[in-house]
């Protein structure tokens, strides 16, 4: 039988082990604690951090949360995070969120939110709940991080890729265009110099077999040929400034510009008898004034040239308004112009027939006033039909890019 | 054996481009007396003339074809093609004449079965050298024997008859 100071002792020893006991654990709460307040002072320094109940009402939030939404924490808690909504995202968004965690599983996202004075911010957010024993959700932790500056970046270079894409597909098309012009440029070219040299060569024999009469036809040939190369080059040259060398757009009334080509052809049109008439929706547009003069004395010569009817010739001239656009259209009664021809017509010296008094060059000018104008030219027409050639320009034009 | 009777070599000239013509009758008048020069101003002439229909009812058939490219109405592309997909015209020698140094003009045309590809020379007193070169080389017989044309006539029928 144990004697009682032996019972004494015993408890004694119990005593002092649980009170190591007790200081063992003591000291490892503190150490937990420790690192917790470590984690938690880290994270404020590092992150925007929110706790909302179970039903969303903010509990918690720390400094970064209040300097970055503008908002106090006496204004915070107790809102739910509707607060700093920015209306950037759709319902959906955030119901789709409000799915997972409240289903006890972690959402990852980024966030476009809006701080008390009205700032726009984006977040990187990590959404957290914290379940009880039973697996229900307790409270939800939100850690977000400042990614503002990241968002503004990628949306400029997505506007620069966008910029450069554009970019590259313009200098493409240009290319090929270049492409087409050195193609006919060079058939073009080539074509009155085969002519000079050809005759040139002639010469010397014509004069051995003394024929003066036919030096001269030869000569004749040879100074035809060289004027028209001479025209070629200068309408290059012209088709070359369009594009540059642009003056500053006006207001310009079609009823006078045209009334301005009209007088210049006045002597044609009596010859030939044509009826003129004219009929503007649209009174004024805003455009280079030169530009549109030469688009509608190109024009008017090309309906004179081709599209005149042997029997009541008569050109209308007009514009109408379509959605953002003036059209100025020049219509003949003529022979109207094969479908497969329409694209043709507007290349560079490309014509139709062997007259010899048009150029070829007249349309492709059109076309390219109208694109350096931010519009396009294009014609409707049908054999037997006449022709409808319209111009489009655009009613608000924005200065469009000079070329380099 | 029967007596042949020389005619003179029959050519097609399809030149939109007068001097380009004038340039090349005078050539084959200096180099080649006895040619007989035809010239159509546009692919749907030549056509016609090829197929002796309208006014061209009694055209002779050509021993060459001098053809540009860059011809108003119907282009050189399409009368190369009409030309050689006819089994009635296919033998005739199809020259294309043109200013086009391109490589894609000289493809598409051989493609299309030209018989030969020329360059109009830019080069003072080449041009007559050219035609003296092309008629020496495409009219070596300038009187085609006759089964030839019989032949091309017969097949034209047995083509109709289907």
């Amino acid at each position: 039988m144990k004697t009682k100071k032996q019972n004494l002792d015993c408890r004694i020893a119990q005593t002092k082990e649980a009170d190591a006991q007790v200081g063992r654990l003591s000291e490892r709460l503190e150490q937990a604690n420790q690192v917790f307040r470590a984690l938690q002072h880290a994270i404020n320094e590092h992150a925007i951090v929110a706790i909302t109940d179970a039903k969303g009402k903010i509990t918690c939030v720390n400094e970064k949360f209040c300097a970055i939404s503008g908002f106090s924490e006496a204004e915070l808690i107790g809102q739910d995070h509707r607060i700093i909504n920015s209306g950037y995202h759709p319902k959906s968004f955030f119901r789709d969120m409000y799915k997972t965690i409240s289903s006890g599983k972690v959402w990852h996202g980024d966030i476009c939110n809006r701080s008390k004075t009205g700032e726009i911010y984006w977040v990187k957010s990590t959404f957290v709940p914290s379940l009880d024993e039973n697996g229900k959700v307790q409270s939800y932790t939100a850690i977000r991080d400042d990614i503002t500056l990241l968002k503004k970046i990628e949306a400029e270079l997505g506007q620069v890729v966008a910029q450069l894409k554009a970019r590259s597909s313009e200098i493409d098309r240009k290319n090929s265009e270049m492409e087409q012009l050195v193609y006919t440029v060079s058939h073009d070219l080539k074509s009155p110099l085969v002519t000079i040299l050809g005759f040139a060569s002639h010469i010397g024999k014509d004069l051995e077999d003394h024929q003066p009469q036919l030096v001269l036809e030869d000569t004749e040939r040879i100074i035809r040929a060289a004027s028209k190369l001479k025209l070629h080059i200068e309408e290059l040259l012209e088709l070359g400034r369009i594009g540059r060398a642009r003056q500053p757009l006006e207001m310009v009334d079609l009823e006078s510009a045209v009334a301005e080509v009209l007088s210049e052809c006045d002597a044609a049109l009596k010859q030939r008898g044509v009826q003129v008439v004219t009929k503007f929706e649209v009174a004024s547009v805003l455009v280079d004034r030169y530009r549109l003069l030469q688009v509608l004395q190109n024009l008017v010569a090309n309906a004179l040239k081709h599209g005149c009817a042997a029997v009541d010739p008569r050109i209308e001239i007009g514009s109408v308004a379509h959605d953002d656009e003036v059209r100025i259209f020049v219509r003949d009664n003529g022979n109207g112009i094969a479908e497969q021809h329409h694209e043709r017509i507007f290349g560079l010296f490309q014509h139709l027939g062997t007259r010899s008094d048009s150029s070829g060059v007249g349309l492709a000018h059109v076309r390219r006033i109208a694109e350096v104008h931010g519009g396009r030219a294009w014609v409707e027409s049908s054999i037997g039909a006449g022709a409808v050639f319209w111009v489009s320009l655009s009613r608000f034009p924005t200065p469009a890019e000079s070329n380099p | 054996m029967p007596a042949r009777t020389v005619r003179p070599t029959q050519v097609l000239l399809v030149e939109d481009n007068e001097d380009h013509a004038l340039l090349i009758t005078r050539a084959l008048n200096i180099h080649s007396v006895s040619a007989m020069l035809t010239h159509m101003p546009d692919g749907e002439e030549a056509m016609a003339f090829l197929r002796r229909q309208g006014r061209h009812r009694t055209a002779p058939r050509p021993d060459v074809t001098l053809l540009d490219l860059n011809l108003p109405r119907k282009s050189g592309y399409e009368v190369l093609d009409e030309v050689k997909r006819d089994p009635a015209l296919c033998t005739i020698p199809v020259v294309i004449l043109t200013t086009s140094r391109a490589d894609l003009d000289r493809e598409r045309s051989y493609r299309a079965s030209a018989n030969s590809y020329l360059v109009k020379p830019v080069e003072f007193g080449r041009f007559d050298e050219m035609i003296q070169c092309i008629m020496s080389y495409w009219t070596i017989w300038n009187e085609p024997p006759d089964e030839l044309l019989t032949d091309a006539a017969s097949i034209r029928v047995v083509r109709t008859a289907r």
